[in-house]
């Protein structure tokens, strides 16, 4: 009895004794994990995630090697519960709910149904050192588990562990889902989100007023629509703080906002609300299609069609004069592509700071050059000052992508002619003006504004999800003509038109 | 081939399938939070 006694206890000390000896294989599975963990955590704490790294490398080795010295219960419960830490909050949290299941179920589900986001990914680093991290807490769990002296408690375990994974993608397959839910007391709030003061005064409060002019034309609804409108400001670091604000304290039910510089700021806060938002910017990757699209005619849309036309008008030779400035760039740049295409030549082209004032001599060279039309693109006060100057060298020849109608003086640009939004309802401006009669019609928002307005409100009106809505609505009647966007888009594409500068105003040519 | 290096082969192939498959997907996601950090954007 006895003999039998000691040697079912030397069995157990001796399967124990092996557990123990295989510690040191958990222990390796925490370093490898906690390595992951470090590199993933630089891309949110910066240079603390090396704090946090040591912190995971250096402690549960530490407890490991007292508690096998000492046989000190108290270290190994400490390491158990360092292990709990990166296998939940590092493995299950962070790598899988946030990061994994995002990746693999996230993208299959918006690829089968509009109902889920396209999921949004951080830098590549980011991303796939949060699947390591995922991977890794498994080793951590497994090499932990064989810590357990109890191979009935082990087994438990490692079934509840397993349910416990199932029950998350559970969860995340009807959590990811955006479902329509009313408006709390039927009220929709819209934050316009734009900037209203600084160098974009002049374009923020005519977006403003083409929003509540929108507003204003709904009637009768089934939901009373509010605008939440706050002035962002031009710098994008302070509009941080107001988006957070309009998000987070008004609790708005959509955003309709412009600048792109601005809208980039505004598009994680969005996507982090799950709330639509419209944008009027020109950046196109600002428009996901998940939460955020964009509503303005694309650079590419007006090169192409301010090359049909210069073609039309028997231009062969083209001289640019342009600012240095990224928006500006972007339609130089879509503009040569098709100038090159329909075989015409820029015959010259430079590109100056926007603290130039005189442009003599580069209006010089660039009439050496002999060419057709003079391409001019400047934010004020340069394009002014440009359209003076080409004026006193009397050169009146003079064509471009939208700035005439940004010109605080459009009369220094009388009779030429340019691309700009397509304003069919040319009734909308009429109503504008006689509205806001002191407020200036920027025609390369203002259709968009009141259109983004329009679109969210028919959401809510037909009862669906805003951003299910968005993400389905393929085209829109729009008061600047047809809006389209192709499936899985965030980008609501529309065709420019032709404009010229008559008797000191913008005017739209026949097409 | 032991039944522990044909668990380890299997546990290395499904470990590879998973970070390989990630990165396919993230590198060919058109939804990136952002893509550069432009300035200065009129409109």
């Amino acid at each position: 009895m006895n003999m039998s006694f000691v040697s079912k206890e030397g069995l157990a000390m001796e399967s124990q004794n092996e557990n123990w000896r295989g510690g040191w294989r958990s222990v390796v599975a925490v370093a490898l994990t906690a390595v992951a963990i470090t590199f993933n955590h630089v891309f949110t704490l910066g240079s603390g995630a090396f704090v946090l790294g040591a912190t995971l490398l250096a402690v549960p080795p530490a407890l490991w090697i007292g508690f096998r010295r000492t046989g000190n219960r108290l270290a190994l419960a400490a390491y158990g519960v360092m292990n709990a830490w990166i296998v939940v909050g590092f493995g299950v949290i962070t790598g899988l709910w946030d990061i994994t299941l995002p990746i693999f179920a996230g993208t299959f589900l918006s690829s089968v149904s509009t109902a889920y986001p396209k999921p949004v990914f951080g830098a590549f680093g980011f991303e796939i050192s949060g699947v390591a991290m995922f991977l890794g807490s498994l080793f951590v769990l497994y090499y932990g588990l064989q810590l357990i002296p109890s191979r009935g408690r082990r087994v438990a375990l490692s079934g509840g562990a397993a349910i416990g994974v199932t029950a998350i993608l559970f969860a995340f397959v009807a959590l990811d889902r955006d479902v329509w839910a009313p408006p709390t007391q039927g009220v929709v709030k819209i934050g316009v989100i734009v900037p209203t003061t600084g160098p974009y005064a002049m374009l923020g409060n005519s977006f403003v007023k083409a929003v509540q002019m929108a507003r204003d034309d709904l009637g009768d609804k089934k939901y009373r629509y509010e605008l939440v409108i706050r002035d962002s400001g031009p710098d994008p670091e302070k509009a941080k703080q107001v988006i957070r604000r309009v998000v987070n304290d008004d609790k708005v039910d959509a955003i309709v906002g412009g600048i792109s510089l601005i809208g980039q700021e505004t598009k994680p806060y969005a996507t982090a609300a799950r709330i639509p938002h419209l944008c009027v910017c020109t950046v196109s990757w600002i428009g996901d299609g998940a939460y955020n699209f964009t509503n303005i005619p694309s650079p590419e849309a007006e090169g192409e069609l301010w090359a049909r036309e210069a073609q039309r008008r028997g231009i062969k030779r083209v001289a640019l004069l342009t600012q240095d400035y990224p928006s500006i760039n972007n339609h130089v740049k879509a503009l040569k592509i098709e100038v090159a295409r329909l075989g015409l030549t820029v015959a010259d082209e430079q590109r100056f700071d926007g603290s130039v004032s005189d442009f003599r001599s580069l209006i010089r060279r660039a009439a050496a050059s002999r060419p057709d039309v003079y391409y001019v693109e400047a934010l004020e006060p340069g394009l002014d000052l440009l359209g003076q100057q080409l004026g006193d060298a009397r050169i009146h020849n003079v064509s471009a992508v939208v700035a005439p109608s940004l010109s605080d003086n459009p009369a220094l640009f009388e009779g030429a002619w340019y691309t700009d939004s397509n304003l069919t309802d040319i009734g909308f401006k009429r109503r504008f003006e006689e509205k806001y009669p002191d407020t200036r019609f920027a025609t390369h928002m203002m259709p968009y504004a009141y259109d983004s307005v329009n679109m969210i409100v028919s959401a809510f009106e037909t009862g669906q999800n805003p951003a299910v809505y968005l993400r389905n609505l393929r085209s829109y009647d729009g008061t600047a003509g047809p809006l389209t966007k192709a499936a899985a888009s965030g980008n609501f594409a529309s065709r420019p038109a032709v404009w010229t500068i008559a008797s000191g105003k913008p005017a739209l040519l026949n097409q | 081939m032991t039944r522990n290096t044909f668990v380890w082969l299997i546990v290395i192939v499904v470990v590879t399938v998973v970070l390989g498959g990630a990165s396919l997907i993230v590198a060919n996601n058109p939804v990136q939070a952002a893509a550069g950090a432009p300035v200065g954007f009129i409109h």
